[in-house]
């Protein structure tokens, strides 16, 4: 990961990532109506358990499904959820 | 069909500058090496699109580039050197696996890329070509795509690219990463060609042709692709800081109706806080290589300390004008004993200021500048003496090229008259 890491910030395109820690050291904070509660992890019950994020900057979306691939070749099955950011 | 196109696009924003560097090593020819890339890139779009995009990408590309240049040298138009050379890479590949693997090794591709820097910025030729050549070569830009950048036609711009190719032949250029005390001036080239191609796409305006602005994010790409090739270079974070930096505020400097907004004015939640921490931790990196800091990063200082305040009543002027000092020690210039004054009026007093900007003004190179009487207005206005403020914003509005910069100033020239207001903005 760490060769992938620098090839991408190498190519000019990575401007950040992180990795998160196992989700028994997260926890959800949710509102609903006037009532907030915490909950602790690990998130058992969830599908889909966010491993990290990046952020890229590219010229394209199919450049950024191109990095995307080589990302999830490192890491096995999976899926990687790719949302622009805001920049208005 | 039009995804498949898009994708080999991104294939080869991602490929080529590797994929030339490698074949420049192999040929010793850089125009060689880069029709040699093209063809691949033909022979891509042709069969992709049937039989789809491989696993692997850069190795097709590459080892269809590698069958083109032994057709190339069977048919005896290259050096017989080469043709050694191409052979043993074969059969190295063929025998041990091993080999193929070493040879694809990063290090490797990453001095070949650094040696492509090199070759594209090198002195022999003149800037506008190494700009050309740099974003065709590493920015994997068409020359269609420069050409529109640049507002030159397509045939003016491949003339240019081939003759800087044939110059580059002629002068037998070596494919090498210089060394000693020749480092120093081809990395300041280097830079020089980011740095020029940043502002090419930062003074574009609005409305233009997109290629134009986006011509700062190749700039930054490649700055940071340099950073990572030279890693131990504090000037070239430096420049990745204030490229960063400076361009973390390009939405932030125009108005709903394109009327400029100047930097103390700005709504700093409108800058990109993401390019900003970036730029940050470059400088960062700058900093730590401990040696005194060069023009990039003195510029990257100042502008960090705007990029660091919270609002613009927190600028911590005082280092500033101490980063200016020391940028006009080291790199001295009007314009930035200028922009000192400006600094030191804001962290010493109107007067203070107005001392430096009064040596400036027998400066010739000044003398049709309009920041020099716009500066010396707001100092005189901070100073209560408005007639002569009016005079001076006059007489920038009269020099001023850009129309809503003139009206910006005689507004100015005009409140000059009125008792003052409570909030002088700095020029």
């Amino acid at each position: 990961m760490g060769t992938l890491i620098d090839e991408m910030t190498n190519a000019g395109v990575l401007l950040a990532t992180e990795g998160c820690q196992p989700s028994a050291r997260g926890f959800k904070v949710r509102r609903t109506g006037d009532t907030i509660t915490v909950k602790d992890g690990p998130f058992t019950e969830s599908k889909e358990v966010i491993g990290g994020f990046a952020i890229f900057r590219v010229k394209s979306k199919e450049e950024a499904i191109d990095w995307t691939k080589r990302f999830l070749a490192l890491v096995g099955d999976g899926e990687s959820e790719l949302r622009l950011i805001d920049d208005n | 069909m039009a995804d498949i196109d898009k994708t080999i696009d991104a294939v080869w924003r991602i490929e080529s500058a590797k994929l030339i560097a490698g074949l420049t090593r192999i040929t010793r020819d850089v125009g060689l090496a880069e029709d040699l890339a093209q063809d691949a890139l033909v022979a891509a779009l042709e069969r992709w699109p049937e039989a789809g995009i491989p696993d692997n990408p850069g190795a097709w590309l590459m080892a269809t580039a590698k069958h083109r240049a032994i057709d190339h040298a069977r048919r005896g138009k290259m050096l017989d050197r080469t043709h050694q050379q191409l052979g043993a890479e074969r059969d190295a590949e063929q025998d041990t696996p091993e080999a193929a693997l070493a040879e694809s090794m990063d290090d490797e591709i990453g001095d070949d890329l650094l040696r492509l820097v090199f070759i594209a910025c090198h002195p022999v030729l003149p800037m506008e070509s190494r700009v050309a050549l740099t974003l065709r070569l590493l920015g994997g830009l068409t020359t269609d795509e420069i050409a529109r950048a640049f507002l030159v036609p397509v045939a003016t711009m491949a003339q240019r690219i081939v003759r800087a190719k044939r110059t580059l032949a002629e002068a037998r250029v070596p494919f090498e990463v210089p060394r000693g005390r020749d480092l120093e001036a081809r990395v300041s080239s280097v830079l020089q060609v980011i740095y020029l191609v940043f502002n090419e796409g930062y003074t574009a305006t609005a409305g233009e042709d997109w290629i134009r602005p986006s011509l700062c994010e190749e700039a930054m790409r490649l700055g940071r692709i340099v950073g990572g090739l030279m890693p131990g270079e504090a000037e070239v974070h430096g420049l990745v800081a204030l490229m960063e930096i400076q361009a973390s505020r390009l939405r932030a400097r125009v108005g709903p109706s394109g009327e400029p907004i100047l930097l103390l004015d700005q709504n700093r939640a409108r800058w990109d806080h993401v390019l900003i921490r970036h730029a940050l931790a470059a400088l960062g990196r700058a900093e730590q290589l401990g040696s005194s800091l060069g023009p990039y990063a003195l510029q990257a200082e100042i502008a960090a300390c705007h990029a660091r305040a919270p609002t613009a009543a927190d600028t911590d002027w005082p280092r500033i004008a101490a980063l200016y000092d020391a940028l006009a020690q080291l790199s001295p210039s009007p314009v930035v004993e200028l922009n000192r004054a400006v600094a030191v009026g804001m962290a010493f007093g109107p007067a203070a200021g107005l001392e430096i900007v009064d040596q400036l003004r027998d400066e010739p190179s000044l003398e049709r500048y309009h920041l020099l009487p716009a500066v010396r207005g707001d100092l005189l206005s901070k100073l209560g003496r408005h007639a002569d403020a009016r005079a001076e914003f006059e007489r920038a509005a009269s020099l001023t090229q850009n129309a809503r910069e003139r009206d910006l100033l005689l507004e100015r020239a005009a409140a000059s008259g009125r008792p003052p207001d409570d909030g002088p903005a700095a020029a």
